[in-house]
């Protein structure tokens, strides 16, 4: 290259380089606003808090998400607390989601509904797994999700969501523009009662059945990031209700978890046996077969803000 | 390996980067190998097809090139050519010659069973051989010396941008340039990036959401009211263009960006006054191809009027069948070969009727009626192309004269075939930014206009084009707003 030519290939550069970021600046901005909106609010609540503002972080899949009410941690009990849970999570995508909300916040406790050790697989559903990738931010820990649960030839679309929600332009409405309600604290409230079928018990904890293999290998990378990190970990699992043929039974492979809990060292509060204590019923507190509605979530809430303040350091100095 | 795949995406500027940093000595052997891994992505056994086939031709060419004597190379000839085009009928002919000779037997009363053909068609089996069969003919005509390099012309075989859909190369051209060092040149970059985006633009925006109407019409022949036969062959034939056309401009662009110019394979074909003009304009490398190397050696139209006709309803039922194999393309050929008599035979009765009513033939009126008709006989043709059968293509021509049906389009019923309102809407704006930049491309390159134009004007144009294919696109999964839906966890 002579003399008269290296500006010219300065300019190039400079003006590729100048192309590039404007291409990638309008792509972030049609992405974003052709994504699927649902479910956006809960995640995206936890970015909104400023740096250091979150003590106790609840994750899991829905069972947390319907169950704890963040806000009402933060108001009635002084707990400065923030729902990161999301529908349809299982415990891969919640160890990346825990190392997604690191980068943000260092709590002290992480409170961890451990409900999906009843599925064994690393997503429930490409929709769901895409609750969960679409609503993190781009970073190592949303790229390692994606490669590490998803086969090569699925991972596109999540990487890049615009790939699964670019034909959304014909469905767009005033609501892709506005910025998402954040002042519930990442909970979502349910509303309705749904009453389970008439012989629905609570099984009696000494009915065991063992976990999945995969969920609890992720659940052993949960412990060891907290322990590493120096952040207390509460594993809980809400009330829930099955159906009359549940052949999973859930209740007796979260019953089981006790034993995991004990080998670990950690607390397990499994709440199927506190309802009675929390006033919880099952006839008026469910909003549908699985999740608590808004008087459920209550009431879970508030036993666990109890229960939260009794035993950990959480309550905000100026509560 | 789609050139509308994600993969794409990463191998073309991971291969072309390579490409420019590696000495130039070694650059044909790297564009090789990824040719084959683009090729292999698609099914690696059936890249030894390409190799033999390969082999055969460079072979052929060296014994050709080193013989004087006129048997020996005719002989070499014969063999590359009973090969490559044995290797073609047996992957794509087999199963059709089977079926049409059970049939056959069937109606004089012999049961035939045939053997079960179970094999696949190669991808672009049919481009590289005949791109590898001109290459042998142009050395036993001493068009051009034979390659040298078994490398090099490995790699003119296989040359991943044109290799499955062409166009289908000359050696004179493209081994020529692959002998020359491509140095890096971004004016050249630019235009060719824009060129493939364009084509990007024409399959994934217009063709592939054009298809939501032609499917269903074609695939479900039957009941179909002959309005909606009309609307999806004329849909079709912009489909087909589009398709064909945007994956050629890909094609040529990505060559481009690597300094080789390939071949034009489609020139504004849709607006061609007439037939014969409309086969200089579409699917030029085939059309030319046949010419080179089929219609000439036949006689051409040095032996006669009548002679002219037959080579011309050869090469035509020819050209059909490499299209596929089942008769409707033959059909579609013959078809094309008959417009074409037709037009020969009545070339002095227009002139003298052109004369008498003092029409100019050079008039904008006359060139707008034999666009108007030219189009209306390509896509009637290619009604006959589209159909799954000739039986299918039957009942839908039947379709558009006894039961057309008009009304069975309005009041909403348009969008009842698979095509909603704003997918028709983009559709249809595409569609005239299409027939826009063609007109425009009449005068002169649009993109090569294009480059001439400021900077902020370029950058609107450019990131325009690249949005409309990412927001409009037709590819990734098929969102589902109901699978978003919570339902149950």
């Amino acid at each position: 290259m002579d003399k008269r030519q290296k500006p010219a290939a300065k300019t190039g550069v400079l003006r590729t380089l100048v192309f590039a970021l404007l291409f990638a600046a309008l792509f972030h901005l049609v992405s974003e606003t052709l994504e699927d909106k649902h479910y956006r609010e809960y995640m995206a609540a936890l970015y909104a808090e400023p740096k250091g503002a979150v003590d106790v972080l609840i994750l899991g899949s829905s069972h947390p998400l319907n169950a704890v009410d963040a806000a009402r941690l933060n108001e009635t009990w002084g707990i400065r607390a923030n729902n990161f849970a999301q529908t349809g999570q299982v415990l891969p995508q919640t160890y990346y989601a825990l190392r997604e909300a690191l980068r943000y916040q260092k709590p002290k406790l992480v409170v961890l509904d451990i409900y999906k050790v009843v599925q064994d697989s690393l997503i429930d559903s490409p929709a769901t797994m895409h609750h969960t990738a679409d609503n993190m931010t781009p970073g190592l820990p949303k790229a390692e999700m994606v490669f590490d649960l998803l086969p090569r030839g699925e991972r596109a679309e999540y990487l890049f969501n615009i790939v699964a929600y670019h034909t959304r332009w014909k469905e767009l409405t005033a609501e892709d523009f506005a910025p998402p309600d954040v002042s519930a604290k990442g909970t979502e409230v349910l509303h309705g009662v749904y009453q389970p079928y008439e012989g629905f018990a609570v099984l009696p904890e000494e009915r065991t059945a063992p976990p999945a293999a995969v969920e609890i290998e992720y659940l052993d990378k949960i412990v060891a990031l907290c322990g590493k990190e120096g952040i207390e970990l509460l594993l809980i699992s809400v009330p829930f209700t099955t159906a009359e043929d549940d052949d999973l039974n859930r209740q007796e492979v979260l019953n089981g978890m006790t034993a995991y809990a004990e080998e670990h060292g950690l607390p397990y509060l499994n709440l199927m046996h506190r309802t009675e204590e929390m006033g919880l019923d099952f006839m008026t507190d469910m909003a549908d077969m699985y999740h608590v509605n808004e008087q459920g979530m209550r009431k879970v809430t508030d036993w666990l803000g109890a229960y939260l303040t009794a035993h950990y350091d959480v309550v905000s100095a100026g509560a | 390996m789609l050139f509308n795949s994600l993969e794409f995406l990463l191998f073309f500027p991971a291969v072309t980067l390579l490409y420019f940093v590696i000495p130039a000595r070694g650059r044909h052997l790297w564009l090789l190998a990824a040719s084959y891994y683009f090729y292999m992505c698609w099914s690696p056994k059936y890249a030894l097809l390409m190799l033999f086939s390969t082999v055969a031709t460079w072979c052929g060419g060296r014994v050709i090139a080193a013989s004087q004597r006129d048997p020996v190379r005719r002989a070499a000839l014969a063999g590359v050519l009973v090969a490559n085009l044995g290797v073609l009928a047996a992957f794509k002919y087999l199963r059709f010659f089977f079926d049409n000779l059970t049939r056959a037997l069937a109606l004089a009363g012999i049961a035939f069973t045939a053997p079960a053909v179970t094999l696949l068609l190669p991808v672009g089996i049919s481009f590289y051989t005949f791109q590898a069969l001109g290459y042998t003919i142009d050395v036993y005509r001493g068009d051009i010396d034979a390659e040298p390099d078994f490398f090099r012309y490995a790699l003119f075989v296989s040359f991943f941008p044109q290799l499955v859909a062409g166009p289908i190369e000359r050696s004179g051209s493209l081994l020529r340039q692959l002998r020359t060092e491509q140095r890096f040149d971004g004016q050249r970059v630019r235009a060719g990036l824009a060129r493939m985006a364009w084509g990007l633009f024409l399959k994934m925006v217009i063709a592939d959401r054009l298809a939501f109407f032609v499917d269903p019409v074609f695939n479900s022949p039957a009941g179909q009211p002959g309005s909606a036969v009309a609307l999806a062959s004329v849909l079709f034939t912009f489909q087909i263009y589009c398709d064909f056309g945007g994956y050629s401009n890909i094609a040529i662009g990505a060559a481009q960006v690597m300094g080789i110019t390939l071949m034009e394979n489609f020139r504004q074909p849709l607006l061609a006054p007439s037939v014969r003009e409309f086969w200089r304009r579409w699917h030029i490398s085939l059309s030319s191809w046949f010419r080179d190397y089929l219609y000439i050696p036949l006689g051409g139209s040095r032996k006669g009027k009548g002679r002219a006709i037959l080579n011309n309803m050869i090469v035509f039922l020819i050209s059909g069948l490499w299209h596929g194999a089942a008769w409707h393309y033959v059909a579609w050929g013959a078809l094309h070969g008959l417009y074409l008599t037709a037009g020969r035979l009545t070339l002095g009765a227009r002139r003298r009727l052109r004369s008498a009513l003092r029409i100019r033939e050079d008039g904008a009126l006359h060139r707008l009626c034999g666009t108007a008709l030219t189009f209306a006989l390509v896509v009637f043709a290619f009604l006959i192309f589209r159909a799954n059968s000739l039986g299918d293509a039957a009942m839908l021509i039947r379709a558009m004269f006894t039961d057309f049906r008009p009304e069975a389009l309005a009041h909403g019923g348009l969008f009842a075939f698979g095509m909603d309102r704003p997918d028709l809407l983009v559709g249809a704006a595409s569609l005239a930014v299409l027939i826009g930049c063609d007109l425009l491309a009449e005068r002169g390159n649009v993109l090569e206009g294009l480059e001439r134009r400021a900077l902020p004007i370029r950058w609107t144009a450019y990131l325009a084009l690249l949005f409309a294919v990412i927001i409009f696109g037709v590819y990734g999964p098929e969102y589902d707003a109901a699978a978003f839906i919570y339902f149950e966890f």
